[in-house]
């Protein structure tokens, strides 16, 4: 990605501000807006969007986003626009959406980029620190650390209260485009301290806590290399597929960080085949922080749990219906035992269209805490100036036509996670899946 | 606008009444020959086609190959990188589809009729032979948007299935817009077809450039190499073993 094209103040003409109608700035963000404008209004599952009078929202944000006094502003006035829509998968990324970064934050020799692009930088130069940060009784808490990381190198552990990230306060954040449920802004803030933990591999970045004593302590944490290579699939933003899998006792656990047709599917499924030949009596599906993916893996994924077919739901497009159905595939024998599904703020998307289906097919129990409620079909175009608008352009609706949008999957069992809980170095939400994973009969 | 909408009605009433339509083999019979005729079909023994996919404005792109012989058999290879990998073919037995999503399946039913009508051998010109029933309609709004010239179109009816709209300019008689449904075990799903950058190869006329919408995504094929009568051992057709 290449740095904006925007001009920087004063360049193109005197004292007149680069966003000054006519200059080339403008007409860039004229055309990211009307290009995010009318893909809303052409490819929105909804053809009445919800009823709002869309020509008369361009009347009135055009101008206000045109004449915006800096770029994260134009993005938020956008954002904003799209925002009361109040859906999720809907929004606008470009070139200097966010402010600069803050003076401690140390950038890698070869800095060719703004951070703030890093979400959509593909490639193998961008790596973090080695934690996860999540909202935990209310607080930004690490929940989990990359052993051998650059985190566990600096003795941060789970439990630790994170206050700043490169110097910004993570209680700041700032506005969303739209009022967000708890469980979103939880959601929210868990993914802008990801994204400000990713830079440049080799970059530094400081992070202010409280250790476990609630000493606070300030460390400068480098950025480590991905443990593998990132995958970028139309246009998402680039992840480090990651699946993981092991035993404990006659239960087999299986985790992975995103939805892939490539290579996820395949190790995921490697992996159930090898707990059913072993005799597993139960498979715990880890989906704690799976944020979805390509929504077509939860068929074969599905099929591989089920002996007999199973309807997950129906993807409700613009004009048309498909049924997230499993068919019966040559040469693949399912797991029949029990299925658990572990879910957190972070299970979104295709995690929560995966497992409402299974639990309302009553294939699966889903334990842990209700999901992040963002379960919509969307395609993520290209805008002019290197700006995205992802659409939202198909709905799910479970098999008895429940809607998971806005609502999240809740789950068979409840669990609450407290910071003693990390401290302790325990994983409470694991513990109560194997808890009902023994109990169930082999 | 609402005005433009009533203007756009009245210009479209008559004209439907004014304009009769041709018969459907009549069109089907200008077609034949706009693609090189039946003769010169009828000397083809295989094909081999490569094809560059893009998703548009979505940042994918992948390829696809497809193999036809004379007796019919056939198979196509779609990846779409960082998605997948499609195959369907027929191998003489069996149609049969292997994909990462449905995994490997021996296809029946509308999704079969489907497969046996886009891997027929050379049936661009006899059309009429592969459906149960054609006949001329007049062009579905879809098409009209998309071409920018006067369509003649025929319905084609499938021994199952819902029939497509396959429509052609009225000048060169050359395909120009298909609509229909592609049967899958979802549900069908509505397609466009758009044709365009035709070429002709050995006395046969073919388009080289596709475009495909299915609700918000349009995939571009563009034809980058196409070989007639290549050696095309058998084996390539064969089922994968479960």
């Amino acid at each position: 990605m290449q740095p904006p094209a925007f001009v920087p103040l004063g360049a193109d003409g005197g004292s007149k501000a680069p966003w000054h109608a006519g200059s080339a700035a403008n007409q860039i963000r004229q055309a990211i807006f009307v290009g995010a404008w009318t893909a809303v209004h052409d490819k929105h599952f909804d053809k009445t969007l919800g009823g709002l009078d869309w020509d008369g929202l361009r009347r009135k944000y055009e101008p206000l986003a045109l004449a915006a006094p800096d770029e994260p502003t134009f993005y938020r006035l956008l954002n904003e626009m799209l925002g009361l829509l109040g859906q999720s998968h809907l929004q606008v990324h470009g070139p200097g959406e966010e402010t600069a970064p803050p003076p401690d934050e140390i950038p890698a020799p070869h800095t060719k980029t703004a951070a703030a692009d890093a979400i959509r930088e593909a490639g193998d130069d961008y790596g973090d620190p080695g934690l996860l940060i999540r909202i935990i009784e209310g607080k930004p808490t690490i929940t989990r650390v990359r052993p051998g990381s650059s985190a566990a190198g600096a003795g941060l552990r789970p439990g630790f209260l994170v206050t700043h990230i490169g110097g910004r306060a993570l209680a700041s954040l700032p506005p969303s485009g739209r009022a967000l449920r708890p469980v979103e802004e939880r959601f929210r803030l868990r993914q802008l301290a990801a994204r400000r933990l990713a830079g440049l591999v080799g970059s530094r970045v400081s992070l202010r806590c409280l250790d476990e004593n609630d000493r606070p302590i300030e460390v400068m944490l480098e950025r480590d290399p991905p443990v593998a290579r990132a995958i970028q699939v139309l246009n998402m933003s680039p992840v480090v597929p990651e699946v993981t899998s092991r035993q404990i006792g006659e239960v087999g656990i299986v985790a992975f960080n995103v939805f892939l047709l490539q290579p996820v599917l395949a190790e995921v499924q490697k992996a159930i085949d090898g707990f059913r030949a072993r005799g597993d009596k139960a498979i715990i599906i880890d989906l704690r922080g799976n944020p979805g993916g390509i929504g077509a893996m939860v068929i074969p994924l599905a099929a591989r749990l089920s002996a007999t077919p199973l309807t997950l739901g129906t993807i409700v497009y613009r004009d048309f219906s498909n049924v997230l159905a499993t068919t019966a595939s040559l040469g693949i024998k399912p797991f029949t035992g029990q299925v658990i599904i572990l879910t957190d703020e972070g299970t979104a998307s295709t995690s929560e269209i995966f497992a409402a289906g299974l639990q309302e097919a009553k294939r699966a129990l889903v334990v842990g805490d209700t999901t992040a409620g963002a379960a919509l079909g969307s395609i993520i175009e290209e805008l002019p100036g290197g700006a995205v608008v992802q659409i939202p352009v198909a709905d799910f609706k479970t098999p008895k036509g429940m809607t998971i949008e806005g609502r999240g999957v809740q789950p068979d069992r409840r669990v609450f996670e407290t910071r003693a809980g990390f401290l302790a170095g325990r994983d409470v939400v694991l513990d109560a899946g194997l808890d009902l994973a023994k109990a169930s009969r082999p | 606008m609402t005005i433009a909408v009533l203007i756009s009605l009245l210009a479209a009433a008559p004209a439907q009444d004014a304009t009769p339509l041709r018969p459907a083999q009549a069109i089907l019979a200008d077609y034949a020959d706009a693609v090189g005729g039946r003769e010169a079909w009828k000397k083809l023994r295989g094909v081999h086609v490569k094809r560059s996919l893009t998703v548009a404005g979505q940042g994918a792109n992948g390829s696809e190959e497809h193999w036809a012989t004379a007796d019919g058999k056939n198979l196509s290879v779609s990846t779409l990188q960082n998605v997948g990998t499609f195959r369907q073919g027929w191998d003489g037995r069996t149609t049969w589809s292997q994909d990462p999503v449905f995994g490997l399946r021996k296809l029946d039913g509308a999704e079969a009729e489907e497969a046996r009508i886009n891997g027929a051998w050379n049936a661009e010109p006899d059309l009429a032979s592969l459906y149960l029933n054609v006949k001329s309609v007049p062009p579905p709004k879809e098409a009209t948007a998309e071409a920018g010239a006067s369509l003649e179109c025929v319905e084609l009816q499938k021994k199952l299935g819902k029939p497509s709209v396959l429509c052609f300019d009225a000048k060169t008689h050359l395909r120009a817009v298909q609509t229909g449904v592609q049967p899958s075990p979802g549900g069908d799903i509505p397609y466009k077809l758009v044709f365009g950058d035709w070429r002709t190869i050995k006395g046969i006329k073919t388009w080289y450039l596709e475009k495909m919408t299915a609700g918000p995504t349009t995939v571009e094929g563009r034809i980058t190499s196409l070989v007639f009568d290549e050696k095309i051992p058998a084996s390539r057709f064969k089922m994968p073993k479960p």
